[in-house]
């Protein structure tokens, strides 16, 4: 049906092409209605047809509609070459955009590879520096806030596993150990570890703090502390007892700020770091490895320097930051530490030198 | 814990000031070989004949100004001294500048520091005239902060000062050959983190440390002390010699290729003839009026800074601390603040006791401060609040200066009633976060302005992360009703 509208259609378009086709051969007019068979008008050189009457326009139009037939093909076969070029280009033009987006890529792994290598040479050069300074008569901090030790014990690690040694046997004594801090290792920070209660509940008080001024919140926080510590041993540290020890944490702190007219510079230092220890310690009591701070999992253990670090090694665990009081035993930690580290080199010979920093090739991601 | 060893004398202070005035001179290159193709020039217009030395020799020790005057006090209050002037033993004398003394031969100057090249904080130079212990030594004398020049100016054979630091240590200086020159600074500080005890016997008080150095300037010294002998030589040579107090007492020879640049002073130098000019009419203004008190009060209410930073200076070298303190407490211009605390510091370390002398002279206060300030400072110190002081300026140590707590201390200390640790507060907030100068707090300004300027600072403390910071607990389930 479609298709025998579509010929009607197609036969009456041709029609009405062929009249001013016609035209262009100026003859006469030769139409289905035109009749005569005369020569048609002299101008032309045309002779007007070769059938006339009405079966020479049938004819005619019937020529017409092959040749508009053919040369639709030829639309169609044409636009088919097109699309087909069209295709090409796309697909060409798609293999450029991969190969830019590819050649891209490539460009940002070198870009990721070259600040990788930077950092790490920037992390090396730091690490190596931190050691030189670690070694070096460093500045008390560096050993009471555990970076020092940390950093000797690294190297030590790195330095047995390369050569296979062990250094002298360095004596240690156990009283010393347990003054020194360490925690799980996901962190060097001082909160990382226990810093003011110690592992039998008790908490060290700066001497300043043990005036009468500070008695009674002293004994109210000694007791919320012990109770604190007693329910994280049993698992059943609750909400309510928390909150109050924290809120006692945050008195304590509010009455040092209250006395600053009163003390001293080095004391009102020492008694903010207590209170700020404090409240740090109070948060790790109600973390998930509180648990492990009194049960002896976080403690150094070993005769010697070597023993101390093989087990240190053993259960990942880093050195963390001193309390006040327990800075003597920190200073002899570290003591022992550098003898170790250094009859080590002695064995293994000198470390290689870290490779020298280089800048970053490409700018840092962002 | 900390004994004063060696010198006192600088070179760690990174707060050397540029100090503000005194007498120097220059010393050609060439010069001293022997005493008559030689003479110094600086001071043949008043220089007294050699005659004159050496009967001033038999007499003691004459004092005569080359540039600057001098001031002299045998126990009392420091007076201007007499050009020519016969000094006993046992005197002080201070120097802002070219005061020139001479005994048996060696010529003694008392230097500033003109140019602001020198290491040390030299803004005075003082000395305390000795009877010479033994009958070899020419001149012998108890060292005080600041720059002294030796010379030996005999026309033949070499020349012996004995120095003694503050501590009591002596140390003996052979000026070999007639022209022999050399230059000693000392200077003394508290180490940082000293706490101050009032309790403390003379024995048992914390000491500052001494630390000095010696360069050769022109011909051979020897120096010796109880177990060092050193031969010294003019650059290129072993030319110096330094002693740190806090690293042990021993005598540090150095070789140089040329004696250090502040050893001379060029005197078309801008800085330098500036100071000088101060230097002069300070001495006209010391010498017409005689009355040291009222000349320091005119610089220090005069319009030019660098009078007024002088004045510190003068009052802090003749131990009128308590007009320091009031520059501290009470002066509106910062630099003069901050140069009036380096010189209590300085005045502080420069022998052992002052600290406690200091803590007094707080707790007691003082009725006629308080007149004359309209009750702005001089009313007594409470012990904790002397204690506090002292112990700041005493300083930081590195350890507490990464403290957190330090940093909010020093923000609360911002509020303290009293100006003074205002002042001190401010100064170490500063010096340990420079970019926080621009809040411009103002130990003396209004209750509004100081507000705004510690919000401001404490708000840059916490950005900075200076501050101690509360940890976040964690929030533990409640318990479960039975």
């Amino acid at each position: 049906m479609l298709r025998g509208i579509r010929n009607l259609f197609t036969i009456g378009l041709l029609a009405l092409v062929a009249g001013s086709v016609s035209a262009q051969f100026g003859g006469g007019t030769y139409g289905l209605t035109g009749g005569g068979m005369g020569m048609g008008g002299m101008g032309g050189m045309g002779y007007g047809g070769y059938f006339p009457g009405a079966y020479g326009g049938f004819m005619q139009g019937m020529a017409s509609v092959t040749n508009a037939n053919g040369q639709y093909q030829m639309q169609i076969q044409q636009a088919r070459v097109e699309q087909q070029q069209a295709e090409q280009a796309r697909y060409k033009s798609r293999l450029d955009w991969d190969k830019t987006r590819i050649e891209e890529l490539n460009l940002r792994s070198q870009e990721a590879t070259a600040n990788r290598e930077y950092r790490e040479n920037i992390r090396d050069q730091s690490r190596q520096e931190t050691l030189n300074w670690s070694r070096d008569n460093p500045p008390a901090h560096y050993i009471y806030e555990g970076v020092a030790l940390n950093a000797i014990a690294d190297q030590i690690k790195k330095t047995q596993l390369d050569s296979s040694m062990r250094g002298p046997q360095i004596l240690i004594d156990q009283d010393i150990l347990n003054r020194i801090n360490v925690s799980d290792g996901t962190s060097t920070s001082a909160s990382a570890s226990l810093g003011v209660i110690k592992a039998n509940g008790s908490l060290n008080w700066p001497v300043i703090m043990r005036s009468r001024d500070f008695e009674p919140i002293r004994k109210e926080l000694d007791q919320q502390v012990a109770a604190a510590i007693r329910m994280v041993r049993s698992d059943s540290l609750e909400a309510e007892p928390y909150t109050k020890l924290q809120a006692e944490t945050d008195k304590l702190q509010k009455y040092i700020d209250s006395m600053v007219g009163d003390l001293r510079p080095d004391d009102y230092i020492r008694a903010n770091r207590f209170a700020t220890s404090l409240q740090k310690d109070v948060v790790l009591l109600g973390g998930d490895n509180a648990k492990k701070y009194f049960s002896g999992d976080y403690k150094l253990s070993g005769s010697s320097v070597g023993e101390v670090l093989e087990n240190v090694f053993r259960s990942g665990l880093k050195f963390s930051a001193a309390g006040d009081a327990d800075r003597q035993a920190y200073n002899a930690f570290y003591n022992a530490l550098l003898q170790y580290d250094a009859g080590l080199q002695q064995l293994a010979g000198p470390a290689k030198p870290a490779a020298p920093g280089k800048g970053p090739a490409f700018l840092p991601e962002p | 814990m900390f004994r004063m060893k060696g010198w006192p004398v600088v070179f760690t202070l990174g707060s050397c000031v540029a100090m503000a005035g005194c007498g120097q001179r220059k010393v050609p290159e060439g010069k001293g070989k022997d005493k008559a193709a030689v003479p110094v020039p600086a001071i043949t217009a008043t220089a007294p004949s050699e005659s004159k030395a050496s009967n001033a020799a038999a007499a003691g020790v004459t004092l005569y100004s080359a540039k600057g005057s001098a001031l002299v006090s045998e126990g009392g209050k420091f007076t201007v001294a007499d050009k020519g002037a016969s000094i006993n033993p046992g005197t002080r004398v201070v120097s802002a500048g070219g005061a020139v003394l001479i005994s048996n031969g060696v010529e003694v100057e008392l230097l500033a520091d003109l140019s602001g090249n020198d290491p040390m904080p030299v803004a005075t130079s003082g000395l305390k005239v000795l009877k010479p212990s033994k009958p070899d030594i020419d001149f012998e004398f108890t060292i005080e902060p600041g720059r002294i020049d030796l010379e030996n100016k005999k026309a033949s054979g070499s020349a012996k000062v004995r120095v003694i630091s503050p501590a009591g240590n002596s140390h003996d200086i052979e000026l070999v050959n007639p022209g022999s020159r050399c230059t000693i600074e000392s200077y003394g500080r508290f180490m940082p983190g000293t706490r101050f005890d009032p309790n403390a016997t003379p024995e048992t008080a914390a000491r500052p440390i001494g630390r000095g150095a010696l360069v050769v300037i022109k011909g051979e010294v020897n120096f010796s002390d109880h177990d060092s002998f050193l031969r010294m030589h003019e650059a290129p040579g072993r030319a110096m010699l330094t002693i740190d107090g806090s690293l042990g007492h021993e005598p540090v020879p150095t070789y140089l290729e040329k004696a250090p640049a502040w050893v001379f002073e060029d005197p078309k130098d801008p800085a330098v003839i500036k100071k000088q000019a101060l230097i002069n009419d300070l001495e006209a203004k010391l010498a017409d009026k005689g009355d040291l008190e009222a000349v320091i009060d005119a610089y220090a209410s005069s319009d030019d800074n660098t009078k007024r930073i002088v004045a510190v200076y003068l009052a802090s070298a003749v131990d009128d601390i308590g007009r320091v303190f009031l520059t501290v407490a009470l002066s509106k211009n910062p630099d003069v603040t901050d140069e009036a605390i380096v010189a209590i510091r300085h005045w502080l370390g420069s022998g052992p006791g002052r600290d406690r002398k200091f803590y007094e002279a707080l707790i007691k206060g003082s009725p006629e401060m308080v007149a004359k300030t309209n009750g702005l400072v001089g009313k007594p110190f409470s012990e904790p609040q002397a204690i506090a002081l002292i112990d700041l300026f005493f300083g930081f140590s590195d350890e507490q200066k990464v403290q957190p707590g330090t940093y909010k201390y020093l923000l609360k200390m911002l509020s303290n009633e009293k100006a003074a640790i205002r002042a001190l507060a401010s100064w170490y907030l500063n010096h340990m976060v420079p970019e926080g100068m621009r809040f411009g707090f103002n130990p003396t300004g209004s209750d509004e302005a100081r507000n705004a300027a510690i919000k401001l600072w404490e708000t840059r403390l916490t950005e900075l992360k200076k501050l101690p910071v509360a940890p976040v607990a964690p929030k533990l389930p409640a318990p479960k009703k039975p």
